[in-house]
């Protein structure tokens, strides 16, 4: 046998080996690629996700009115409203033809309200009923034009969903801590002043936070679509606002620690701190006139004159000082009474 | 001694197949072999037939270790794809279950909302078992698959808050505050907003592996090594009998038989896997995966029917929702439980055309009763479908469990007849190589 032969011969049992080895290395890489890990779940970012995956709200069909984004319409007059033509009539001698005699023949009256506005208008979770001040004058106009065992329908509506629902006629007036402003005038109708609020600051007890100046750099909450927000805007241009849906999501927020103040009206605010004892409104005076209206359709001229007359009525009967008496006293004192009226709009 | 003369000296013993003596070749280049074959030109030339056997013995046996490294590897990959499979479905099942369980805690929470007063006792138990159940599940599917762990992270702290803000909830509604609804509608927001968009995208991401999972079975490339390998052993069978009188070699006959029956079990086990897992996916799996989604489906429509009424007049978006809900039901709806959810969506019309007609409190009764109306219908259509999902559940886990270890055995089958036909082909070969030792 060669010497060349000799060191090219095989080792069969060497080789087997290294192929043995080779198999089990294969194998065990097999293995491990196999087992390794899987790509992580991916989940679209919030903020991403936001439009598509929102759930629907209460809110989702209110549209802007459309002046919110415009220049604010002036005028001297937003308080005033159509005079009565004479004496509350009877529910059963409505006359024909009127708004109200076209409500009577339904035979129930749908009032926009809120279900979260303590005091004013907000669902008791003990009984499940809506109650305050404005659903006791909603009723009270409910059954001037239905009669004592009036079906009134209350709609829970957003402040930002007031106007809208209004216009394409989901309700029939609006009773629900609405302030009359002249931009508004040129969208719906309002009664005469059944409440005159005015706008002031809720804050943290112990805070140091004062009045409006104050806010500078604080994060203040109000609802969207209302006054209270653009007043926020224009008066404390250094606050950061944060709009919520409504003023018990502003309290969330507060409660939660996100927000430092909460800005809106008194009647809202002491209903506010009344659900929150660290909460309290500060004793700066109000910044400003929120008198509140009834709204109506644009252009419900009989139905305005109508509310006006009931008011007129509640103010000889001693109805709307009892109502006052039963919602606001307990929390903002004896007030200045039923605003008196401003007439003399040409229909 | 040199490679020249390696074929001229006589075999020693008794060789069973004497190599084709160049000498006695006639010209014609037809040997004594084979009948037939002709004589290659290494044989005329009287050189290099050990080098070849050699080099063929190598060859053949190599040829055999690939195929046993290629066939046992693609069988554990198999049965990792099987195991893998009954992993990744048993995680869409988890998933489906936290859905359900989450939707049916808010369905249960704002239908107690809706009710004056406490809600009652039964209802707050259902709802405390619904969530127990929906953070004990996100635990076991976190240790389950790592690669849900960030979303399932964000899906607990969801939880979490959610549970929170409903006691917020809870504690301000027994004092009367309206500030409790606020968080309320926080919670229940939140949790089918970026709540439902996480156990979707986990959803999505689970369904993909459990298919990917499913249809990791290849059969037909099971069945390429133990070709190839054949093929490599009769190419060196041919060689050999072309030099020697033998028509076969018994040891590379026997490797092949090997092979060839390696292959054949192999691709039979897989074959039976990938049949099995398409009758999964087109029966069992799928039932599940629809019987679960008309379930968390109905529970968001029996949500919304609630938020409609809280809403109060406003609640015309929940109501598309709850349409959209419903469509998603009836396309998915099981056979068994078809009755149920029609008696609920008639329950559901009464309700809505009190509402819609001004009877919001004959709405809410119809709505909250726990005797009559859409409440009652709903429950029993949900226990209805919670049945099926869970039977459903079971028959796909047991058959995915059931066929997990069929190919590791035959795997290691595969390396034993590997083992077997890698040294008879070696010795097979080695057997005409000593007859020149």
């Amino acid at each position: 046998m060669s010497p060349a032969m000799t060191s090219r011969r095989p080792m069969p049992r060497t080789r087997l080996r290294v192929l043995t080895s080779t198999a089990a290395i294969l194998l065990v890489t097999a293995l491990v690629t196999a087992c390794s890990g899987q790509v992580p779940t991916v989940v679209p970012d919030p903020g991403a996700s936001a439009s598509a995956s929102a759930p629907p709200s209460a809110s989702a069909s209110a549209s802007p009115s459309p002046s919110a984004s415009a220049a604010p319409v002036t005028c001297d007059n937003p308080t005033q409203s159509y005079a009565p033509t004479g004496p509350l009539p009877a529910a059963e001698a409505l006359p024909a033809g009127s708004t109200m005699a076209a409500i009577r023949a339904r035979g129930r009256l749908i009032v926009g309200v809120s279900a979260d506005t303590y005091l004013l208008g907000s669902r008791n979770p003990l009984t499940g009923q809506i109650e305050g001040f404005d659903i006791d004058l909603a009723r009270a106009i409910g059954q001037a034009i239905l009669g004592p065992q009036a079906n009134v329908q209350l709609v829970v509506l957003t402040a930002a969903d007031r106007i809208p629902a209004l216009q394409e006629d989901r309700v029939d007036i609006v009773v629900r801590n609405m302030t009359m402003n002249c931009d508004r005038w040129t969208q719906v109708a309002f009664s005469q002043v059944y409440y005159q609020a005015g706008q002031k600051v809720l804050v943290r007890r112990g805070s140091g936070l004062t009045d409006l100046a104050s806010l500078a750099g604080h994060t203040v909450c109000a609802p969207k679509g209302t006054s209270s927000l653009k007043n926020l805007e224009t008066m404390a241009p250094a606050a950061t606002p944060v709009p919520a849906d409504n003023h018990t999501g502003c309290l969330v927020l507060f409660q939660t620690g996100a927000v430092d103040a909460i800005t809106g009206d008194d009647t809202v605010l002491a209903g506010l701190a009344a659900q929150d004892p660290y909460a309290v409104v500060t004793d700066a005076p109000a910044f400003t006139q929120e008198p509140y209206g009834v709204a109506t359709k644009a252009g419900a001229v009989d139905l305005v004159q109508f509310i006006n007359a009931l008011l007129e009525q509640m103010r000889a009967d001693g109805r709307w000082a009892a109502m006052y008496a039963t919602w606001l006293a307990p929390t903002l004192g004896a007030g200045t009474g039923q605003p008196a009226p401003n007439y003399g709009r040409a229909p | 001694m040199s490679q020249a003369t390696a074929a001229a000296p006589p075999p020693t013993g008794r060789p069973a197949a004497p190599p084709v003596q160049a000498a006695s070749a006639p010209a014609t280049g037809r040997g004594p072999g084979v009948p037939g074959a002709s004589v290659p030109a290494d044989v005329l030339a009287g050189r290099g037939i050990p080098t070849g056997l050699r080099q063929r013995r190598i060859v053949a046996a190599l040829a055999v270790a690939v195929f046993t490294i290629l066939t046992a590897a693609q069988l554990v990959l198999g049965a990792n794809a099987a195991r893998q499979a009954a992993a990744d479905a048993a995680q869409v099942i988890r998933i489906q279950d936290i859905k359900v369980d989450l939707l049916r805690a808010d369905a249960l929470a704002t239908n107690a909302f809706l009710v004056g007063g406490l809600e009652p006792p039964e209802q707050r138990a259902a709802y405390d078992e619904a969530i127990a159940t929906a953070t004990g599940t996100i635990a076991a599917a976190a240790q389950a698959q790592s690669a849900d762990q960030q979303a399932l992270a964000e899906l607990s702290g969801l939880v979490v808050r959610y549970a929170s803000d409903m006691e917020v909830a809870r504690a301000n509604n027994r004092q009367g505050l309206p500030v409790g609804a606020a968080y309320l509608r926080q919670a229940s927001s939140e949790l089918r907003g970026r709540g439902m968009t996480l156990v979707d995208a986990l959803l999505d991401a689970n369904t993909t592996r459990a298919d990917n999972s499913l249809a990791n079975q290849h059969p037909l490339w099971v069945l390429v090594p133990g070709i190839l390998a054949i093929a490599v052993l009769v190419w060196v069978n041919q060689w050999i009998a072309r030099r020697f009188r033998r028509r076969f070699n018994i040891g590379l006959v026997l490797a092949a038989g090997a092979v060839l029956a390696a292959t054949v079990a192999a691709v039979t086990v897989s074959g039976m896997q990938a049949a099995e897992n398409s009758s999964l996916s087109n029966g069992s799996y799928r039932d599940l995966v629809q019987a679960a989604q008309a379930r968390s489906q109905a529970n968001a429509a029996k949500s919304s029917e609630s938020l409609r009424l809280i809403a109060r007049g406003s609640g015309k978006a929940f109501e598309t929702a709850w349409s959209t809900q419903a469509q998603a039901v009836s396309a998915y709806l099981p056979v068994e439980a078809t009755d149920a959810w029609n008696a609920y969506t008639a329950a559901h019309a009464e309700v809505v055309a009190k509402d819609d007609a001004g009877d919001w409190d004959g709405a809410v009764a119809l709505a909250t009763s726990q005797t009559e109306g859409s409440s009652p219908a709903f429950a029993a259509y949900d226990k209805q479908v919670a049945g099926v999902v869970e039977s459903t559940a079971s028959t796909v886990r047991s058959t995915l469990d059931a066929g997990a270890w069929t190919p590791v055995l035959v795997a290691i089958g595969t390396v034993l007849a590997g083992i077997a036909a890698a040294w008879l082909a070696w010795r097979g070969v080695s057997r005409r190589l000593e007859e020149y030792a």
